[in-house]
């Protein structure tokens, strides 16, 4: 219960500080043009368009990426340039955190093949 | 020889039994430990002989000329069991206890009823008891096998947690901290010199971990875990009591826990199983979502045969969203609760609608809800969605018109990326939509709906002491084609559903503008197991409801710490409080998710006990609005395919004790081949009830693989982070890591919640 309520009060805080907005900024119509912006899925860019509008660049965003194969070398030094943090690595998926304003950069590596935001999980106890 | 030595050990108990001469009172006698003949004769005697004819007693029977005696027992109508030198085992009827009693043979009488309860029901239910007792002399408690659990939090100085010289079993312990920007771990040498900076009193959020991993390894003796000497690997991923942080766990966290646990187990190089009892209905439930193909690919140890890992598993619990019609308390509401999911294929030019309905004053644990709708691949040109809410005054009559219509998304295609929103003072709607996802190529949209400016539904409920509240259809049109798939509510239940039985006089959409022209079609349970419980290599566990106790096969209760009794099929005559799902006894939950998966897969895989169970609660975890729970100050009863799947990832825990090259396809193999259902498999049961006993007996014994058996030194840990990887070495990464570096804030969670937050931050004052 307290849970529900945690999640209530945070939502509350974060609506009553909202400001409602009618057009996309630029940045998105941008990453949209590009071919990183179809590697990731739809909650993603839901989340990834919030937060731009709501100009909170520098802001984390927790992910899980996939490459075309086992990274390299080189491809360590490309995450690490885009800003990913990578937390765990389990062949091909990779999970960690993007500032924001990185994502298109993230999405736009040719190695990276898909980005799935990290949703919530429920207790399975009734 | 399996009964021989369960014999054994119960004339062992009883001899010590009878000689301590207690004399009990009759309602004790199902419990009792030690009872004399004629004490327990004395009893009965006072009971009313109507009564006596309809019980049956096992007992233990001490006799001075046992084939006499035997004799002696079945021409009373009872059945022996076992005899051995001057002890008999038999069932009696009630009232030929006293008949027995005046036999001059009889030494002793004693119910063997209390051998029982010392390991609870459920070991016995799955056979586990008898594995601990000894197969062929060998005993299986999961001695050096890890058992890692992914949950909400631990109470890791719990005493369920302690091995037979008082030290904590516990091997490692890490807990992610969004506030701190770090993830801490203790090991097994902080935990016992208590020096774990990790708190673990007074932590809400631990109730659920706790009970969960006191099912797979507690070792008390009265509700002992199915691997009670198995080794301990505890991954907190919640962050509820994290002052500035926000409720809840995520998918990538899953992640996470599993690297670390695995790769924590390699450094003791031990066999390694790993329970998850959480889960999400975001997603296309089709083994594409990267959480699933991680999952999938982190069945991986530091060994491999013929390109097969061994001594590393997966189980993962079902989910508990099949609606429980019976819980609602008018019969219209029953027949009208579908489910949260529904399937569509619509033929060209035609239209159809779901229809999602609230019950008030049942909040949805989510807000807002979300409806994620995934359509067949290539039909992006073929389907248009729409939503319209209303506001519904008489749900159980079930009449709503476009005068309660309150929000509504107009028709819009499939495009890349359309989206669009509506609110009023209470109900908000988005709409977003994907041609193509990445991973599937299929279709998707995503409908959220919640509170308006309202802050929570129940401050929108339109009379919170009725049953009324808000009904959401979602259209789906197929324009150029026909349009198919399937979709889910994230946040639903019992309470929160696709209605089903919709006929023409339960609503009247054909007014004004909305929703004219659609036709109302069924929600279902089918395809309700939760991701990740719908990847392909992991086992996934659904629930069946037990016996308890023992001795009765109609039976399935518990008592609480003041003895009250409650009946866990018993819908009716239970309190609120008590929290009673229904059901039958041996048969699925009926909360219990079922299959098959999106892409047609069988699951759940197997079924274990999930209701009642007792386990581990921990210090600090509020229960008083829930006294029928607490069963003592340290155990509490719960219920879910939460709790059945620990019991599963305990038997891995023992096959792995047999056998610590086993594969995971061999371990399912092993599970499903020796379910109660091995031949006639079907996606409500899968392979049916477990049976401990014959999966470790369809298995070889093999012990080297893994030869690990010390502790976890909080100098192991250095190499399981940054970055925490389980198929290569640590590659530098500079920069790149989270744990240990503050830089990161506590944003990190609250941007993946916030996708859902987003909904409603868009939408219009």
């Amino acid at each position: 219960m307290i849970r529900y309520i945690l999640i209530f009060f945070c939502f509350t805080s974060i609506i009553m500080n909202a400001s409602a907005f009618s057009s996309r900024p630029k940045d998105y119509l941008d990453f949209q043009k590009s071919p990183g912006y179809r590697k990731i899925n739809l909650p993603l860019r839901i989340n990834w368009e919030d937060i731009m509008h709501h100009n909170k660049k520098n802001q984390r965003i927790e992910c899980i990426i996939k490459t075309n194969q086992k990274l390299t070398e080189d491809q360590f030094a490309a995450l690490d340039k885009s800003k990913f943090a990578i937390r765990a690595i389990i062949g091909t998926i990779i999970t960690g955190t993007i500032i924001a304003k990185q994502l298109p950069q993230l999405a736009n590596l040719e190695f990276i093949t898909s980005i799935e935001g990290s949703v919530p999980v429920s207790p399975k106890a009734n | 020889m399996r009964a021989i030595t369960l014999t054994i050990s119960i004339l062992f108990i009883s001899t010590l039994c009878m000689a301590s001469k207690t004399r009990l009172p009759l309602q004790m006698l199902m419990n009792t430990t030690s009872q004399t003949h004629h004490s327990m004769a004395k009893s009965l005697s006072a009971i009313p002989s109507n009564q006596l004819s309809i019980a049956y007693f096992h007992v233990l029977i001490k006799s001075n000329h046992p084939q006499k005696t035997a004799a002696h027992i079945s021409t009373l109508g009872g059945h022996v069991g076992t005899v051995i030198g001057s002890i008999i085992t038999a069932r009696m009827p009630a009232n030929a206890i006293n008949a027995l009693n005046t036999d001059n043979t009889v030494e002793a009488i004693e119910a063997s009823h209390q051998l029982i309860p010392s390991m609870d029901t459920a070991r016995h239910n799955t056979g586990v008891s008898t594995l601990h007792t000894g197969v062929n002399g060998t005993q299986y408690h999961g001695k050096d096998i890890i058992i890692g659990i992914i949950d909400s939090g631990l109470d890791y100085s719990h005493s369920d947690f302690l091995d037979e010289n008082n030290q904590s079993r516990v091997q490692y312990f890490a807990y992610q901290s969004v506030s701190t920007g770090q993830t801490t771990a203790c090991a097994h040498d902080t935990i016992i010199a208590g020096t774990c900076a990790i708190p673990t009193k007074n932590d809400t959020a631990i109730g659920h971990g706790t009970h969960v991993t006191g099912i797979a390894a507690s070792a008390n003796t009265t509700y002992t875990g199915i691997a009670p000497k198995s080794d301990i690997m505890f991954f907190r991923n919640d962050f509820s009591n994290d002052i500035n942080e926000i409720a809840g766990s995520y998918t990538a966290g899953l992640l996470d826990g599993v690297v670390a646990i695995f790769s924590a187990a390699d450094k003791l190089d031990k066999p390694a199983v790993i329970n998850i009892s959480q889960g999400s209905h975001i997603g296309a439930h089709d083994n594409t979502s990267l959480l699933e193909q991680g999952l999938n690919s982190a069945i991986q140890g530091k060994y491999a045969e013929n390109g097969k890992n061994y001594g590393r598993a997966i189980v993962v619990a079902a989910g508990n969203e099949y609606v429980v019609s019976n819980l609602l308390d008018k019969g219209d509401m029953r027949n009208l609760s579908g489910g949260i999911h529904s399937s569509f294929d619509i033929k060209k030019n035609q239209s159809q609608a779901r229809r999602l309905w609230i019950v008030n004053p049942k909040a949805p644990r989510r807000t807002p809800l979300l409806i994620d709708i995934w359509f067949d691949i290539g039909q992006q040109n073929n389907c248009h969605i729409a939503a319209n809410a209303y506001s519904y005054h008489t749900i159980v009559s079930g009449n709503v018109s476009t005068n309660h219509t309150i929000s509504a998304i107009a028709d819009m295609p499939l495009s890349e990326d359309n989206t669009a929103d509506d609110s009023d003072t209470r109900i908000a709607l988005l709409a977003s939509t994907d041609a193509s996802d990445a991973l599937n190529s299929k279709p998707r949209a995503l409908i959220g709906f919640g509170p308006g400016n309202a802050s929570s539904w129940t401050d929108i409920a339109v009379d919170p002491t009725t049953n009324d509240g808000y009904v959401l259809d979602i259209i789906i049109r197929a324009s150029n084609n026909t349009c198919s798939g399937n979709m889910w509510i994230e946040g639903g239940g019992t309470y929160v559903n696709f209605q089903k039985n919709i006929t023409a006089s339960r609503y009247n959409v054909s007014n004004g503008s909305h929703g004219h022209g659609y036709t109302l079609n069924d929600g279902d349970n089918n395809m309700t197991v939760a991701i990740p419980g719908t990847a392909s290599e992991v086992i996934t566990v659904g629930a069946f409801t037990q016996q308890k106790p023992l001795g009765n096969e109609q039976i399935s209760t518990w008592q609480d710490s003041q003895q009250n009794t409650y009946d866990a099929t018993d819908i009716t005559n239970s309190p609120t409080t008590a929290i009673v799902y229904g059901g039958s006894i041996g048969s699925r939950c009926p909360f219990s998710s079922i299959g098959p998966t999106a892409d047609n897969r069988l699951k759940p895989d197997i079924l274990a006990p999930g209701d009642p169970i007792i386990s581990s609660l921990p210090a600090g975890f509020n229960l008083s609005n829930y006294p029928p729970l607490i069963v003592d100050n340290t155990h509490y009863k719960s219920q879910g395919t939460s709790q059945a799947s620990p019991h599963i990832a305990g038997i891995i825990a023992l096959m792995f004790e047999k056998n610590n090259r086993l594969t995971a396809d061999e371990i399912k193999r092993a599970l499903i081949s020796t379910g109660s259902k091995a031949s006639n498999a079907d996606y409500h049961n899968g392979y049916g009830r477990t049976n401990a006993i014959h999966a470790l007996a369809s298995i070889s014994e093999e012990h080297d693989g893994y030869t690990g058996t010390g502790n976890l030194g909080q100098s192991d840990l250095t190499s399981l982070t940054n970055p925490i990887s389980n198929d290569s070495p640590a590659q530098s990464s500079n920069g790149c890591s989270m744990i240990g570096n503050s830089q990161y804030m506590p944003f990190l969670i609250l941007a993946a919640l916030i996708q859902f937050v987003y909904i409603k931050r868009r939408l219009k004052p």
